[in-house]
């Protein structure tokens, strides 16, 4: 027997021979047991949340920075994405706390299907995930078909290449599943091809290459090919198809001598399926070299480090054992390398109508998940398969099913030993890393360029409200029913935090004309993304018009908020008296007052930005204010109202206003000398007005006239806003320009030559004009603008 | 110690496998012939399997003593499924609409309505054929031919229950008025002579191939990640998980007690029609099987590495007699 079929009696036996192999496993355990080499948790495979595995080889360390480009790159309509998204970039769902862990709730999504009378589960959308958005603007439709709808938070890939390695045996060794023991813990594999699953809320996956490529096509719209035999067997871990296929099985991972353990050291086939899609850009999207270094990246992600137990922390370890949350939580799985610490069993189980979310897949019935894994659990809430948890001890309460009796012992513990087992779970890694937002601990705001403050800042205020800023908030404040972001900097934070953000978190406005009048849903013009529970949130179904809205960056906001609203009106020419052919009108607000901010420049000012985007964008109630007009005072959820409060609104205010102004740059001056020049020849500064004074007369180079402007093609009708027509929007500030992609108000344009040859009606001529401009001068004012 | 538990380990480990292995041979090296995704024999010396690379279609014959290439006479894609009449009238589907016909040593290419991949194949007679097919894709069609023995007609289908179905894989019947087919996302379709109906069978696996000896010995294969069977006894479905099997291709009936199925990566069995209770007979390969039939007292499988979607494009076939009891 040849090695291949060796790898093939295993596998053969793991999938064929369940209870023969559990006994086979009982053995080996039984033989290793007795060994004098016991395994140990080996001490090289551990590092800080989104570092590579300290035995990274130097080939291997090169495609893990190459595959963490791929991951944080903002993928374009060029590049493939689309037609259908939920984000534009791998690392959206994978962030938390940095670039290969998990996501706050503004990047939940739902699972889709239609539960059929025979009882049978069928996917819908895109292969059961439903997608938000659409490339030409459109909101992506809801699937006539699905009548069931599960909630997901994304889950965090840390030391994932670890628990690839773990051999099929060591896993069905704990399973028990007609709970033969009496225990009230059962346990399933789940199986994927006749592979042992291990990865996914449902251990529905047993490929980490299938793991990456569905979620790419799905939530991406990014199409793939397999990679080849050659590629697979280059990976950390390779697959077994593709190590037999050249004849060999060990990990390149690690030089592993025994034979028998290089067999089964290999994960299992990736899905063999090419993605593809009708977007105009051809198959595959994304070439072979970027999936190999995209999957590298996950395989390497080090295992978090686990503190050193304390005796508090051991007291607590106790506390896990005495609760048995260990029955699934087991405290390590064995590999090649040893006792592997992820707090996992990696089976099902079924956690009860408490948890239950109806989602079949492969094995896995509604209410079963996976045991999660616990090692870096402390920087990777929410919690649960939905993120319903804002925190570790909410989780333990919410458990149910075979979770339960642990749930109930912890329950009838006291406060203090609850906090003991609390403390253990936190001290399993990664806890340094903790941040209630994405600002690292730590973490100064930088000094100069995107994100400093304005001069004169009063610097810990700035870095106090800037977390502020940038914080989750938890469902226990108040967020939803329906939202956009669980925090400000989910919109904001292209270059840094107060950015602009990318098409994945524009914000959906509809409505519907009947004949030239606009009729808002009852429900306002928004269609959020997100809901607090597992369903899509209103949309108006005979809808008709409908933007999405991309998010402009804040750099400098405090300055256009510092312009005297007569120095605005001043601009205004709303009859072209000057007969030029622009107008532009000051959006006179019904109060009277002058908006300047939003792409209708529909808000007046920082404060009332503040509030109508907490509740509008978070779903937060605000309290009345007699000098306000903005925010929602009450919703539906159960939070009291006001879910934040005048300081907490404050504190939002005060970082936006002293987020400093974007920075000037220049790589070739004469050349953006020269497109300085070609600005205002070919009449861009008739709206995009170089700069307006603040009422102490600084000047902000803002590069807008804070004027609404009809701009939009012949064909557009658009969505109004108070005295806004639906035509008109802002002149966009162009500072910043270079990092705020995408452009225009629908974000439909990927560069800024798009955005450009999409101006019409006031803009017509200065298009013209620019189509006109000879191949140095466009340069020139591209380099220009890219110079702002 | 470690080694004499090491070896106890092994010993056991090799005692887990079947007990009483047909005896399966390799009925010709299929390593460069391309993948093999279907084969249909008329006799022990009339077999024929189809498949090929994506854009170049094979058909081999056996006649007996050896296997060969039929001259095709025409570029054709890859070739999906082949059925029979007589020994001497041939139907196979293929990729991009492709529809051959001919007599086992020279075959022509018929018009077809549909540039859909075709999956399957099967009539009641020559003058009675269905062709099914479908990419699978939101862009593309789940597709049913059928021939008069004149040409080939698209046929219209009711509005299913079962979403998003955009291929059919596999036909079969027991008579001109007792059609099924079988495709994605757990679809049946019966027709009665006159209409289609959708069957709902409990499970919303792609279902992949059908046979029977019967209107009341149905048993339909399928699973993509886990293998799943259903068996039709003339009132009601019966459908089962396989798990951990993985995704089943392949299925044979010339008894109404016994199902022959081919799978993934290997997989080979009898599964007992009533009590669907598994005989494994799979091979020692990761090399994926696609389609089992059996002719004269000969069952035939084949398949192909199918993971590796850009090649090279290996198949793979095997043969074995029936048992005295089979």
């Amino acid at each position: 027997m040849n090695k291949a079929q060796m790898n093939k009696a295993h596998i053969s036996n793991a999938q064929k021979h369940t209870t023969s192999l559990l006994f086979v496993a009982a053995l080996a355990v039984f033989a290793l047991g007795g060994c004098d080499d016991e395994p140990v948790v080996p001490d090289d495979i551990f590092g800080a949340l989104g570092e590579p595995l300290p035995t990274s080889t130097p080939a291997q360390l090169e495609a893990f920075n190459r595959g963490h480009d791929v991951a944080t790159r903002r993928f374009v309509r060029e590049d493939g994405l689309g037609p259908h998204f939920n984000v534009s970039f791998c690392g959206a769902c994978h962030e938390k706390p940095v670039f290969g862990g998990s996501a706050g709730r503004y990047r939940n999504f739902l699972i889709v299907g239609a539960q059929l009378p025979d009882g049978s589960f069928t996917p819908t959308s895109v292969n059961g995930v439903q997608p938000q958005f659409e490339l030409d603007g459109s909101r992506f439709p809801s699937d006539d078909a699905t009548n069931h709808a599960a909630l997901r938070n994304p889950i965090p890939f840390f030391g994932i290449g670890l628990l690839a390695e773990i051999p099929e045996e060591n896993i069905l060794a704990n399973a028990d599943e007609d709970d033969t023991d009496g225990d009230g813990i059962s346990g399933r594999p789940n199986f994927d091809r006749g592979f042992v699953g291990r990865f996914g809320r449902k251990s529905q996956t047993t490929s980490i290459e299938g793991f990456i490529r569905g979620p790419l096509f799905n939530h991406l719209g990014i199409t793939t090919v397999p990679l080849s035999q050659e590629l697979k067997a280059a990976l950390p871990v390779p697959s077994q198809n593709a190590a037999d296929a050249i004849g060999e099985s060990s990990s390149a991972l690690r030089d592993v001598d025994d034979d028998v353990a290089g067999q089964i050291h290999a994960q299992a086939a990736a899905p063999d399926e090419p993605t593809e899609d009708d977007d105009g850009i051809p198959d595959p999207e994304l070439s072979e070299q970027d999936l190999f270094d995209l999957v590298s990246f996950t395989m390497l992600l080090a295992a978090p480090t686990p503190e050193a137990l304390t005796p508090r922390t051991r007291e607590g370890k106790q506390a896990f054992a005495d609760a048995r949350c260990n029955a699934c939580h087991v405290e390590a799985l064995e590999s090649p390398r040893g006792l592997i610490p992820a707090y996992s069993d990696l089976l099902l189980h079924d956690m009860g109508e408490e948890l239950a979310d109806g989602i079949t897949m492969n094995r896995a019935r509604g209410s079963e998940f996976r045991t999660q894994p616990l090692w870096g659990i402390a920087s990777v809430g929410p919690y649960l398969h939905d993120g319903r948890a804002d925190t570790l001890d909410d989780a333990i309460r919410m458990h149910g099913g075979e979770g339960s009796a642990a749930r109930d012992a912890y329950l009838a513990m006291s406060t203090e030993k609850q906090d003991t087992l609390l403390a253990f779970l936190v001290s399993l890694g990664g806890a340094s890393q903790y941040t209630e937002g994405l600002v690292p601990p730590g973490e100064d705001a930088p000094t100069t360029g995107y994100g400093a403050p304005l001069p004169g800042t009063d610097l810990p205020t700035f870095e106090r409200t800037r977390r502020a800023f940038d914080r989750d908030h938890p469902l226990s404040e108040g967020l939803g029913p329906i939202f956009n972001g669980d925090t400000c900097r989910a919109c904001h934070f292209e270059p840094t935090i107060g950015g602009s953000g990318p098409a994945g978190v524009d914000v959906i406005r509809h409505g519907r004309y009947e004949g030239d009048e606009f009729n808002a849903p009852d429900f306002g013009t928004v269609s959020h993304r997100h809901a607090t529970d597992a369903t899509r949130p209103p949309f108006l179904d005979l809808a008709n018009e409908i933007e999405t809205r991309q998010t402009p960056h804040l750099f400098g906001a405090g300055l256009i908020d510092a312009i005297a609203e007569s120095t605005i009106v001043a601009g205004a020419d709303p009859d072209d008296e000057d007969g030029d052919g622009i107008r532009g009108r000051a959006h006179i607000l019904p109060d009277g007052r002058v908006g300047r901010f939003g792409w209708k420049a529909d808000i007046p000012n920082l404060s009332e930005f503040a509030r109508d985007a907490v509740s509008v964008e978070l779903g937060l109630t605000v309290p009345p204010s007699p000098d306000h007009a903005f925010g929602t005072l009450d919703d539906e959820d159960d939070t009291p109202d006001p879910e934040i409060d005048e300081s907490g609104l404050a504190d939002i205010v005060f970082f936006m206003a002293t987020l400093g102004a974007p920075p000037r740059t220049s790589t070739n001056a004469t050349l953006e000398a020269r497109g300085d020049e070609v600005f205002s020849e070919v009449g861009c500064d008739s709206c995009h007005t170089r700069e307006l004074p603040t009422d102490r007369g600084e000047p902000v180079p803002l590069f807008s006239d804070l004027l609404l402007h009809d701009v939009a093609p012949a064909d557009a009708r658009g969505i109004p806003s108070f005295n806004a027509g639906p035509r008109e929007m802002r002149t966009a500030p162009l500072w910043g320009l270079a990092t705020s992609a995408p452009y225009l108000h629908n974000g439909r344009a990927f560069t800024i030559e798009e955005a450009i040859a999409a101006h019409a009606t006031e803009a017509a001529m200065s298009r013209a004009a620019y189509e006109a401009l000879s191949a140095e001068d466009r340069e020139a004012l591209l380099a220009f603008l890219g110079s702002l | 110690m470690r080694c004499y538990l090491l070896m106890m380990l092994c010993a056991v480990l090799a005692s887990c496998g079947p007990t009483d292995d047909p005896q399966w041979e390799e009925a010709f090296d299929a390593t460069e012939t391309g993948w093999l995704l279907s084969t249909y024999g008329a006799s022990d010396d009339n077999v024929f399997a189809v498949g090929g690379e994506p854009t170049n279609g094979v058909i081999m014959h056996f006649d007996g003593t050896e296997w060969s290439p039929v001259d095709v006479g025409m570029p054709v894609p890859l070739l999906n499924w082949v059925h029979g009449f007589g020994g001497d009238d041939y139907f196979i589907v293929g990729n991009g609409g492709t529809i051959l016909r001919g007599d086992g040593e020279t075959f022509t290419k018929m018009d077809a309505p549909t540039t859909e991949d075709l999956w399957g194949i099967w009539g009641s007679s020559p003058d009675d054929v269905w062709a099914v097919g479908g990419r699978g894709r939101p862009m593309s069609v789940a597709t049913v031919l059928r021939f008069d023995g004149t040409a080939w007609t698209a046929v219209d289908l009711p509005e299913l229950m079962r979403p998003n179905v955009n291929a059919f894989f596999k036909v079969w019947g027991s008579s001109a008025d007792d059609v099924i087919i079988v495709g994605q996302r757990g679809a049946l379709l019966r027709w009665d002579g006159a209409t289609f109906t959708e069957e709902l069978i409990g499970t919303s696996e792609d279902l992949i191939a059908v046979w029977g000896v019967g209107p009341d010995r149905v048993a339909v294969v399928g699973g993509r990640s886990n293998g799943v069977v259903s068996t039709f006894d003339g009132t009601e479905w019966h459908t089962t998980s396989l798990s951990p099997l993985p995704g089943i291709n392949g299925v044979f009936m010339r008894d109404p007690n016994t199902v022959y199925i081919a799978g993934v990566e290997g997989t080979l069995g009898r599964l007992d029609f009533d009590t669907q209770e598994l005989t494994d007979e799979s091979l020692f390969t990761r090399t994926d099987l696609h389609a089992i039939h059996g002719a004269g007292n000969r069952l035939t499988t084949v398949g192909g590495n199918f993971a590796f979607v850009t090649g090279p494009y290996e198949g793979i076939a095997y043969r074995r007699e029936f048992a005295a009891d089979e």
